[in-house]
């Protein structure tokens, strides 16, 4: 009977949808008015005679409560309710037995008068929904910041789990953007343009560091800061160094002002007396300033540095809050020489990949003389810098020596007189040919006195390397996304912005998947300057850029605008076509979970994705992409709760062949078999039942399938009397509907009825006794006798009659999919009776009638879980007009799953967008 | 300069011991800027609360003692709090009335969850227009947290559910989240202790440690800015619903930037003997007390004073394999009345109680001020469902730990009259926070007797 009443129902909703979209009957709101008349006249009372008395606000048994549905316009919103209740109500499941009921005929009015009213929607009026501005969630920001920055990284792991709305994580709705997760993004943003973009280091070398307590000086009235030394009052503090040559230097002074009066606190830097340059130091305490200063050095010899306080200011008030006190406080200061143009790295060796000695830990040990050796490959003809991370234990009367040698010649001498808690960095610059070099450190000095009666001569004097990291003057050996987003380098200084244009300009297209407004490349340019004027390289400023973009909304969101500009003319229809910008992100993101492809921003670009016709070919195309494995895992996890699989946990003990492996392999099976739906375009109903498995040889061993070999996994083509095959019988799903102990039918029917049938039933009202007693003593028998006897009670009666005979079906599964025919002491009963009499035996019997008399219903089903997944929203009651032509067209095209998919995408839901008004003044 | 600090950093977090405990709480003093001022301990001692939230409702004949007041004795369930009874109230008769289905039908797991904290009524929806209302630990967030480098923290022992319908017609966004910022945002759970260690200690990640840590922090202003604008522009080019959307985004960029002017106080130390978290440990036990060990850690130098922890989400499936409960929670919970399965209930409900005790000990070796780090919290452990089976939302099971900075006298069982909003509570405990508020969901006033 149920079969027939869906039927009947779609039928009607058929002949109405055709009706009334064919004619386009302008007359249909007087109907409405009408219809909504009949509602208030005929049915409520009836309604309220017989149900209200266990459906109402103190009650509402199974869920429904009568009184949210005052008027017809309230019944349409909820239809899924309304065609559970006129299913119920024609079934004669409800009244329950025990309730008074009405008439076979007032009965029968009734349901004829609710189905005239429940199925009628105006398909005349396009109402494609209402999508709410929809974040991307953690699969789609993976994947999207890969295609975007070409970087192999995954950011979204660390990134809190997206909320869940009508089963799927693409909810506009429930995404939301916490404070966390903006924290994750920024991270996030630095991690992966560091990673996507090589930054050269200026070529300078760090000659020596002072930190504060280092300085010197006769000034008076020092004392300690936080973070550095303060001047409290005008004067000097300085620090002499040994300058090796002459040439230009670079100082650098970290230091802040304990800010007070009208100007900040200055400072005067004097190289042997003279004055050089006077700073004003506006940074603050916690944010220190980074002063810089050039020395030219005509000499080698040794030079005194200082700084000078030179405007102290003090006025005392009563209290501290009053007194006014200028401060000046030095952090630190360090020397450079001053060479132009910038190191790139080339490439990095740790320990492990650098030979000689021995290895512990992240080291390599030269506890005697011998080399540390690395192969190198110049990729060009340059100069390059050779740094190590090395340290030693020091012992004897001399610091560790080592020799730089290349291709077996001398090159430069290190004393190293680092030791374990701080690592020296030693470096020294060579100009090599294009081509393989052998680079080693040789341990020069080797000395072992461990017996020496001298406790200051005892010792052991062994060479420690970590890491050679290689530098070279030229940006050669770039990875590929450097050189995807990095179009051009500025050529001189004042071609920075020209650079960082060209540079950031087709990025942000990208990245915004969408046409670059005026201006806003502009603003990017501005944040670059920013950095540039920090003395940073232009790689460094592009990174800052990008961080930006990546942390914004318009990449975080994907964006369809409601609004004109201000000043612009609003428009004001209710609706409007998507433009093709923001249809191929919609195409991309629900058969790709990532941006729109270089194919699919072109078409945009050139406006041409509006056509049907390209629109079909771009679906087709983007089907047999490997990348719709995508919507395999997401879409498949999520409608197939393949994601939950995981979670499960067979009792050990009962399923002692039960693995994390075998658990694996269950949802791989599902993987490859829904990938062959999409990728060989077969009929969505293959997913009901079909002839082949996709198993290696555990789950074969598993399903008890034989000639499999190898974890390799393959097609087996089944015999007909095989019960395998088809999504029920996939070890996954079944899995994951069973208890940890038993197979649980009521799990699995309502699993049928969720997600193949589309007709969940109400949860279980609170005390409901369980299976193992009630109140009338224990329930006997199998457990299957036991839901038999539960079924007596009418309350459980309505549901679990749809329920269990459908779990019944699969009760030839254990609760990890193996196939049995005794639970237990009894045999396997796996028939099942439905409502309205409908019998089937056994699994096969049960795909059969899926196949056979819900095809409809589960194309249905699949349909509009699909459009909820792309769409980002649950459906409402005015998306039925679209999802009947779309189920109509897959039946006629044999339920072909590019044709379901590409009717969804040609759908007004899908094409168009239901404008809202904005807070625009 | 940056160099050294980063060999010693990695040095420091590589070079740790490989036991995955945190026991370096009771050598450690307070670490930071009250111990400035011991004397003054009354306005400096900061003053904490936290939320901890199981799943399912629990065993209550094991769980409420039969005796009233101070004599009271701990039933089965609550035998791990033996060292804490005088640190403790146990407070029967609170009820979550907005759990309640009042007319929508089943969800009363989602329901749960959702008005624990809040006291409001969810509105029955699958993920349009989610709504319920600011739970008690915002408000004090709101009130109090600007003073710390989080105003609050989210935790929990189980992501949001990843598929599927978790409560007929809620959106899982009900039953995976205790805390809403807004009355339509609720704020996602950190699960892994490693995500939490490096929000609270730093990462000691190279990211940005190439330069300066100052100029990179003036690079994430100006990079906020630059957002924050682009985001008011484009919310005047959005729909109603899509500009309130947005409109989570400009909080949060808020919220980042309020952290960032505080950021000039440099990231606590890592505390010596403290390891950073490989990730999520597969044991449930070590998971939590992992939590916990940070959430004291959290707690002691200061990053926040306001903590919720979800142990399990509601209406949790877990299978309690290792306590010889392989059977799930939730399937468990619906006992009708046969005596094995509630005794498993009891069973876990123990387990629960006991990493509770865990947790308490933490924070009673913590010394601060005149006393400890438990006299200055009040750490709420409870459900928001009673009986399992029932799916009732009266008579919750309910626990304050901790003596609020002496304005509560603990060591007691209190029985309320059946109905009492638990938000009384609340809003008892927000004025101990100095976040007064006059109403905060279905509140009608203050709870009497706390104080005595």
């Amino acid at each position: 009977m149920v079969r027939r009443v869906r039927g009947l129902i779609s039928r009607l909703r058929l002949i109405a949808g055709v009706a009334i979209c064919a004619l386009g009957i302008p007359w249909f709101s007087v109907l409405a008015f009408d219809d909504g008349a009949v509602f208030l006249d005929e049915v409520k009372p009836l309604l309220e005679r017989y149900c209200a008395r266990c459906h109402q606000p103190d009650k509402s048994k199974g869920g429904v409560n009568l009184a949210k549905y005052p008027d017809l316009a309230a019944v349409q919103t909820d239809l899924k309710t309304w065609e559970q209740l006129i299913e119920d109500l024609e079934s004669e499941v409800m009244p329950p037995a025990g309730e008074e009921a009405p008439s076979k005929e007032v009965r029968q009015r009734l349901v004829q008068t609710l189905q005239s009213l429940v199925s009628k929607v105006d398909c005349t009026i396009s109402k494609p929904g209402r999508v709410t501005l929809r974040r991307l969630n953690r699969v789609e920001y993976s994947n999207t910041v890969r295609d975007l920055l070409l970087v192999d990284m995954h950011p979204a792991d660390d990134f809190p789990l997206d909320d869940v709305g009508y089963g799927f994580d693409t909810i506009g709705d429930v995404l939301t953007l916490p404070p966390l997760l903006l924290e994750k993004y920024l991270t996030a943003a630095e991690r992966l343009t560091e990673k996507a973009i090589v930054v050269p280091r200026s070529a300078a070398v760090l000659l020596k560091q002072w930190d504060a307590k280092e300085l010197q000086g006769a000034a008076a009235d020092v004392s300690d800061a936080v973070g550095g030394r303060r001047m409290g009052s005008n004067g000097e503090l300085g620090v002499t160094f040994q300058f090796p040559e002459k040439g230009k230097y670079l100082l650098k002074v970290r230091a802040y002002g304990e800010q007070a009066g009208s100007e900040p606190a200055k400072m005067a830097v004097k190289l042997g007396g003279t004055l050089l340059r006077t700073h004003e130091v506006k940074a603050t305490e916690g944010h220190p300033g980074e002063y810089e200063t050039e020395l030219a050095i005509a000499r080698p010899g040794p030079r005194t540095i200082s700084f000078s306080f030179l405007n102290d200011f003090y006025r005392p008030g009563s209290g501290d809050a009053q007194t006014l006190d200028r401060n000046l406080v030095i952090s630190g200061a360090e020397l450079k020489s001053s060479q132009n143009g910038w190191l790139w790295p080339v490439v990095t060796l740790d320990s492990s990949k650098l030979s000689g000695g021995d290895v512990s830990g992240q080291q390599r040990v030269l506890a005697s003389a011998g080399e540390i050796t690395a192969i190198f490959d110049a990729p060009a003809d340059s100069k390059y810098q050779f740094e190590y991370v090395a340290y030693g234990t020091q012992a004897g009367e001399e610091p560790i020596r080592a020799g730089l040698r290349i291709d077996g010649k001398d090159v430069h001498l290190f004393d190293i007189p680092a030791s374990e808690n701080e690592p020296g960095r030693y470096s020294h610059s060579v100009a090599l040919k294009q081509g393989r070099h052998t680079v080693s450190l040789a341990f020069l000095n080797d000395y072992y006195a461990p017996d020496d009666p001298d406790p200051k001569k005892r010792g052991d004097r062994n060479l420690m390397v970590r890491s050679l990291e290689v530098s070279g003057n030229l940006p050669v050996g770039l990875p590929a996304s450097h050189r995807k987003l990095i179009v051009r380098q500025p050529k001189k200084d004042d071609d920075w912005r020209a650079a960082a244009r060209e540079t950031l300009h087709p990025f942000l297209q990208r990245a915004y998947r969408r046409a670059v407004r005026d201006g806003e490349v502009e603003r990017l340019v501005n944040l670059v300057e920013l950095v540039h004027a920090d003395g940073e390289p232009f790689e460094r400023g592009i990174q800052v850029a990008v961080e930006a973009v990546l942390v914004n909304p318009q990449f975080l969101y994907r964006v369809e605008l409601d609004q004109r500009k201000k000043g612009e003319e609003l428009e004001r229809a209710p609706t409007r076509p998507l433009t093709d910008w923001e249809l191929a992100s919609r195409l991309s993101y629900f058969l790709w979970s990532t941006m729109p492809d270089e194919h699919l921003m072109r078409l945009a670009k050139e406006k041409r994705l509006q056509d049907d016709a390209t629109l079909e070919a771009e679906v087709r195309r983007m089907l047999a992409d490997a990348r719709s494995h995508a919507l395999v895992e997401n879409f498949g996890g999520q409608w197939l709760q393949l994601r939950q699989l995981k979670n499960t946990s067979p009792d050990k003990g009962r399923f002692p062949s039960f693995s994390d492996q075998l658990r694996s392999d269950m949802r791989m099976e599902t993987e490859l078999f829904l990938d062959s739906v999409v990728r060989e375009d077969r009929s969505v109903l293959d997913l009901i039942d079909s002839p082949d498995v996709y198993v290696n040889e555990r789950l074969a061993r598993h399903y008890g399938i034989e000639g499999v070999q190898g974890d390799q996994f393959r097609q087996v083509m089944l015999p007909a009397s095989s019960p395998r095959g088809g999504l029920l019988t996939h070890g996954s799903i079944l899995t994951l509907t069973s208890n940890p102990t038993r197979t649980s039918p009521v799990k699995r029917g309502r699993y049928v009825l969720e997600q193949i049938l589309g007709t969940p039933p109400p949860p279980p009202p609170p005390n409901v006794p369980e299976l193992d007693g009630d109140k009338k003593g224990p329930l006997q028998g199998t457990l299957r006798q036991r839901m038999e006897q539960h079924r007596v009670n009418p309350s459980c009666a309505s549901c679990h009659a749809r329920l269990d005979p459908l779990g019944f079906g699969l009760e030839n599964f254990d609760a990890v999919g193996g196939w049995r025919t005794q639970d237990g002491d009894a045999a396997v009963d796996a028939s099942g009776v439905l409502p309205g009499g409908v019998q089937f035996d056994g699994v096969q019997g049960l795909k059969a009638y899926l196949r056979k008399e819900r095809a409809e219903q589960f194309t249905r089903t699949l349909a509009e879980k699909l459009m909820i997944y792309g769409l980002g929203r649950g459906l409402e009651p005015t998306d039925r007009c679209a999802v009947d032509a779309i189920v109509q067209s897959t039946a006629s095209d044999s339920h072909k799953l590019s044709r379901l998919i590409i009717e969804i995408v040609k759908s007004d839901p899908f094409r168009k967008r239901s404008r809202e008004e904005g807070s625009v003044q | 300069m940056s160099r050294n600090i980063r060999i010693s950093r990695r040095t420091v977090l590589r070079g740790l011991g490989t036991a995955l405990a945190l026991p370096w709480l009771e050598i450690m003093g307070p670490s930071r800027p009250w111990a400035m001022a011991e004397g003054d301990t009354q306005g400096v001692v900061p003053r904490r609360m936290a939320f901890l939230y199981v799943p399912n409702g629990v065993h209550m004949e094991a769980w409420t003692p039969s005796e009233d007041g101070a004599q009271f004795r701990l039933p089965s369930t609550l035998q791990s709090l033996a060292p804490f009874q005088r640190e403790l109230l146990v407070l029967s008769g609170l009820t979550q009335e907005n759990a309640n289905a009042k007319g929508d039908g089943g969800g009363d797991h989602a329901r749960a969850l959702s008005a624990f904290l809040t006291g409001a009524h969810p509105r029955k929806t699958d993920g349009a227009n989610i709504q319920v209302g600011i739970s008690v630990d915002q408000v004090a967030a709101k009130g109090i947290g600007q003073s710390t480098r989080y105003p609050s923290l989210e935790l929990g022992c189980d992501p949001s559910a990843q598929a599927g319908n978790c409560d007929s017609g809620y959106s899982c966004a009900y039953s995976s989240n205790i805390a809403w910022s807004s009355e339509s945002t609720p704020l996602a759970k950190e699960v892994n202790p490693r995500s939490l260690f490096d929000r609270l200690f730093g990462n000691g990640d190279s990211a940005g440690m190439t330069q300066s840590s100052a100029r990179r922090s003036r690079y994430r202003q100006s990079i906020l800015d630059f957002v924050n604008e682009d985001a008011n522009r484009l919310r005047d080019r959005l729909g109603r619903t899509d500009a309130r959307k947005l409109e989570e985004y400009l909080t949060s960029v808020r919220e980042i930037e309020r952290r960032l002017t505080l950021a000039s106080q440099p990231a606590p130390d890592v505390p010596p003997g403290t390891e950073r978290p490989s990730g999520v440990p597969s044991d449930y036990k070590e998971h939590i007390r992992l939590m916990y060990d940070l959430m004291a850690l959290a707690f002691q130098a200061d990053l926040t004073r306001v903590i919720t922890f979800v142990l399990a989400n509601e209406g949790s499936g877990r299978s309690y394999g290792f306590l010889g409960v392989p059977e799930g929670h939730h399937d468990l919970s619906h006992h009708g009345n046969d005596k094995d399965k509630q005794a498993k209930i009891a069973k876990i409900n123990t387990f629960h109680v006991e990493q509770f005790a865990y947790l308490l000990e933490k924070l009673r070796g913590i010394r601060e001020g005149d006393g400890t780090v438990l006299d200055h919290s009040m750490i709420l452990y409870g459900s928001g469902i009673g009986d399992g089976d029932r799916h009732n939302h009266d008579d919750l099971p309910i626990l304050l730990a901790g003596g609020g900075s002496g304005t509560i006298r603990t060591g007691r069982h209190l029985k309320y009259a059946s109905g009492t909003p638990l938000n009384n509570l609340f809003l008892s405990m927000l004025d101990r926070m100095e976040s007064h508020v006059d109403r905060l969901g279905d509140s009608q006033g203050a709870l009497p007797q706390l104080s005595g």
